[in-house]
């Protein structure tokens, strides 16, 4: 086993772990060798390769071990609050109350792939009429049939308006199921019109003050279920200072980001990247522990950086990924052709911008709310998509489709041609279920050919006297 | 007089007219792939034709669209890519219960009224809004009444008509509600002159004039077997047909009910009569027109959007008892989130059995597939009617234990899965 920084199989994380506790490795509670989770079904472990540090050992138990926090707090007397397609408001404001715990239901999305076969889910969700037509979000209503993956929410929240139709469907069919929700508001973001008063959002959209208001209103009712709910009031200061811990995770995000993707030699796979930036959604239903792990993962990313030590070649290519994988073993696929993520946009990339802390916090949060890249046009969407692949160097984009969701068929399309338009890369869609195993040669291939053609213009730009065809 | 297409229950048409614009209800054509060059996996059949129509020449100045779906959503962003057809994309609250959301609608139609007058309309004064609403409301009023004497085609037809521009006199869709079996309204209608140039035009989004002037919309889609095999409205099984917006094409499936021995005697689907707008209040329309059209349209529309869609199983369970519905034919778009996930639901809350149609656009098989299931359906509740049992209400979330159903819509059931 190598010290150096490698991605490692489970059986090799099996030896690691022996290797790094006798060098004294010290774990938290949730600690424990990641085998442990495929003894309780997360089977896909086995097929992924992972990052060989500590810092990521710990992000793995971190993530895999939210459902035994969540009904540990739920045995504690917490008040465990579900934030349905909200990608990051719900979450802040309930965490800035001390006896609530929130997560996002909407995450059992992975379970399918995690767990592969073993998981109920998806039996339970076609049973109830919600079949694979859908997005694997699906997976959410088998989770709250079956009670196997978190304990049932005291209160349920979905925000509805300019959002997926899937979610808002199949939470539509949880509550004729017997489970109650707060639907809250969120309305398409449009551009002011000419005078209109209008705000600048967090991420730089803008949005006329008038739908802002409307969202905070919005917000107002779920602060006051919050309130209901956990039996004590959640005052402005106490939202001010859940915004500044939320705001604590996202600053280590905004780093960590910052320097894995700008590095030259890639520090830290493009996997445990994903999971990282999903804290920033709900912080794995524990804020406090949440920072510890990235700060942690942030430490190790300094030091590889420091040592000039990568995970991947100097050359892979650098790959902007657009959407979240439903499969994770895809994102070691990219880099088992050749590639490296050298920046993201999962659907949240409001959920990784500061909230506004010199403001009145609904006003803020208001705002970071109607920043949600998936609330306003998709060219807003490809237009911070195609300014964010520029900061990062992409050479190429993956925009990467949700099978049955119902923003992807169109949307893709457009994110497409405006990034092409803008940066003149090579675009390549690509479809990916939960489970990738029988379609991997046909992704292998797409990603084998979006890294050879980027290699090719890499290798005409370098020819001097030649086109290199960047930029059209 | 310019045109706007638009193909949303939730905007009204009184609102266009009252700009001095002519809404044109859509009424679209399905797209095919041999003919239109195909459609995109996972777009509905629905969006697609919106697509494929919005981005041919077209006589319309403007295309409304709305946000009750997401694939209409981006429906509009690619319409407003292509620069074809200037596109305006008005923000329809799924949530209902609060002032919040009223204001939110009212104040989208404040801003759609302002795009209006930008392509060429002008800011409509209170009594001019609140006249031409009573227009519309009248002529509506008309065609919900002869609705039990129209055949299902004719008044799905006269639905679409009341969405689409209405003139002074109404004339233009007086015809539409006349009995298909003495119709002679092409000539009639032509004569009328400028109305005729503003009619619902059935697949294309056009507001051209019918050249020829003597055929009308109507008399282009009814198969002739349709007209020889209709029966009488009165006759047949009573079915309610619920789902998304019919296609002009999907037409004919009206008439191959009737022609099976069935009789569609609720319209539920989203360009039928559950979307038509509720009755305007007299004292608020004098007060505040703008208002009263809230109040009728996003006060009243029960839909399968709204969250949560509780008022639309309250219509339901009012309209099927009351229309004597023994079946529900649910026809709802391949990729049609909505739809699809409320079938489930809908046949644990139903009182009746529910067939489930699911349309795929351009599929070859599925006009055969649809044919067979809605015989089977139709010749399963031929035998049920004799077990005596009675339609009830509908249940709604509230009314129990979460899925199952009661016994008596239990035992009769038609599980018809593919």
């Amino acid at each position: 086993m190598t010290n150096s920084a490698c991605r490692i199989t489970l059986d090799e994380w099996d030896v690691r772990y022996e290797e790094l506790r006798s060098r004294g490795l010290r774990e938290p509670s949730y600690g424990g060798p990641l085998r442990r989770h495929v003894a309780d079904g997360d089977l896909r472990l086995l097929k992924l390769r992972m990052d060989n540090s500590a810092a990521a050992l710990r992000l793995w138990n971190f993530l895999l071990s939210e459902e035994d926090r969540l009904r540990e707090a739920h045995a504690q007397g917490k008040r465990l609050v579900g934030a349905m397609k909200d990608l990051g408001t719900v979450p802040v404001m309930a965490c800035s109350l001390p006896n609530v715990v929130a997560f996002c239901p909407d995450g059992a999305w992975w379970i399918p792939c995690v767990m592969e076969t073993t998981s109920r889910v998806l039996a339970q969700s076609d049973a109830h009429g919600i079949g694979e037509s859908f997005c694997p979000v699906r997976a959410m209503l088998g989770a709250f049939l079956t009670e196997d993956h978190f304990p049932l929410p005291g209160l349920l929240t979905c925000s509805v308006g300019a959002t997926c139709d899937d979610v808002r469907a199949i939470a539509q069919r949880i509550q004729r199921l017997g489970f109650p929700i707060l639907w809250w508001e969120m309305p398409h973001r449009r551009p002011p019109e000419p005078g209109e008063p209008a705000v600048r959002l967090p991420g730089g959209f803008s949005a006329p003050a008038s739908l802002v208001a409307m969202v905070r209103q919005e917000l107002g009712r779920v602060r006051e279920a919050l309130e209901h709910y956990a039996g004590e009031p959640l005052s402005d200061a106490r939202l001010s200072e859940g915004i500044a811990r939320a705001n604590a995770v996202r600053r280590r995000l905004a780093e960590l980001r910052r320097m894995a993707y700008s590095a030259r030699l890639c520090p830290m796979p493009a996997l445990e990247m994903l999971v990282a930036e999903m804290l920033a959604i709900h912080f794995c239903s524990d804020q406090a522990e949440a920072i510890e792990v990235l700060d942690e993962l942030l430490e190790e990313v300094q030091r590889r950086v420091a040592d000039r030590v990568g995970v991947l070649p100097a050359d892979a290519v650098r790959v902007f990924w657009v959407n979240p994988v439903a499969d994770l073993r895809v994102m070691n696929l990219l880099e088992d052709v050749g590639g490296r993520v050298c920046g993201s946009e999962y659907l949240f990339c409001h959920a990784l911008d500061p909230v506004p802390e010199d403001l009145p916090p609904m006003e803020a949060l208001a705002r970071m709310a109607l920043a949600d890249p998936m609330v306003g046009s998709p060219a807003d969407r490809a237009g911070r998509i195609a300014g964010d692949a520029r900061q990062f160097g992409a050479e190429a984009v993956v925009i990467s489709q949700i099978p049955g969701a119902s923003h992807c068929a169109m949307e893709g399309a457009i994110i497409e041609e405006i990034v092409r338009e803008r940066l003149g890369l090579p675009v390549v869609q690509i479809e990916v279920p939960p489970i990738t195993d029988a379609l991997e040669p046909t992704l292998r291939t797409r990603l084998e050919a979006i890294v050879e053609a980027s290699v090719g213009r890499r290798a005409a730009a370098a020819r001097p006297g030649r086109l290199d065809g960047s930029r059209r | 007089m310019k045109c706007v297409a638009y193909v949303s229950p939730m905007v009204p048409p009184e609102w266009i007219t009252a700009h001095g614009l002519a809404p044109s209800w859509q009424q679209l054509r399905t797209v095919r792939r041999d003919r239109d060059g195909g459609t995109v996996r996972g777009v509905c059949p629905y969006a697609a034709a919106v697509l494929a129509t919005a981005t041919a020449e077209s006589g319309a100045a403007a295309l409304v669209l709305t946000t009750t779906c997401d694939q209409m959503r981006y429906a509009a962003a690619m319409v407003e890519r292509g620069r074809s057809l200037p596109v305006f994309l008005m923000h329809v609250p799924a949530t209902w219960q609060t002032s919040a959301a009223r204001q939110l609608y009212r104040d989208e139609l404040l801003r759609l009224g302002r795009f209006l007058v930008q392509i060429g309309g002008a800011v409509p004064g209170a009594e001019t809004l609140a006249r031409v609403a009573r227009r519309y409301e009248a002529v509506r009023r008309q065609v919900v009444e002869r609705r039990a004497v129209l055949g299902a085609r004719e008044f799905a037809l006269a639905v679409a008509e009341v969405r689409g521009f209405i003139d002074e006199g109404g004339t233009n869709v007086r015809a539409a509600i006349t009995p298909a079996r003495n119709i002679s309204i092409p000539t009639r209608i032509a004569s009328e002159g400028p109305s005729l140039a503003l009619r619902v035009s059935i697949g294309r989004l056009s507001c051209r004039n019918n050249k020829s002037g003597n055929e009308s919309p109507r008399s282009k889609v009814r198969s002739p077997a349709c007209s020889e095999t209709a029966q009488t409205p009165s006759a047949g099984i009573p079915l309610a047909l619920l789902g998304g917006p019919l296609l002009a094409d999907d037409h004919g499936i009206l008439d191959t009910i009737e022609s099976l021995g069935g009789r569609i005697v609720l319209d539920a689907t989203e360009s039928g009569e559950r979307t038509l707008p509720g009755p305007l209040d007299e004292a608020r329309l004098a007060q505040d027109p703008l208002d009263a059209l809230v109040d009728a349209y996003f006060g009243s529309i029960p839909d399968v959007f709204r969250r949560p869609n509780t008022a639309m199983y309250d219509w339901l369970g009012r309209e099927l008892p009351s229309r004597g519905v023994r079946g529900i034919v649910f026809r709802r778009y391949l990729w049609c989130d909505l739809w699809h996930a409320e079938l489930q639901s809908l046949r644990e809350a139903s009182p009746v059995p529910v067939l489930d149609l699911d349309a795929a656009g351009d599929e070859q098989s599925s006009a055969n597939r649809t044919l067979a299931r809605l015989e089977a359906f139709l010749e399963m509740l031929s035998g049920a009617s004799s077990l005596g049992k009675r339609p009830s209400s509908i249940r709604r979330e509230d009314d129990g234990a979460a899925g199952g159903c009661r016994d008596d819509a239990c035992l009769l059931r038609f599980d018809h899965r593919p």
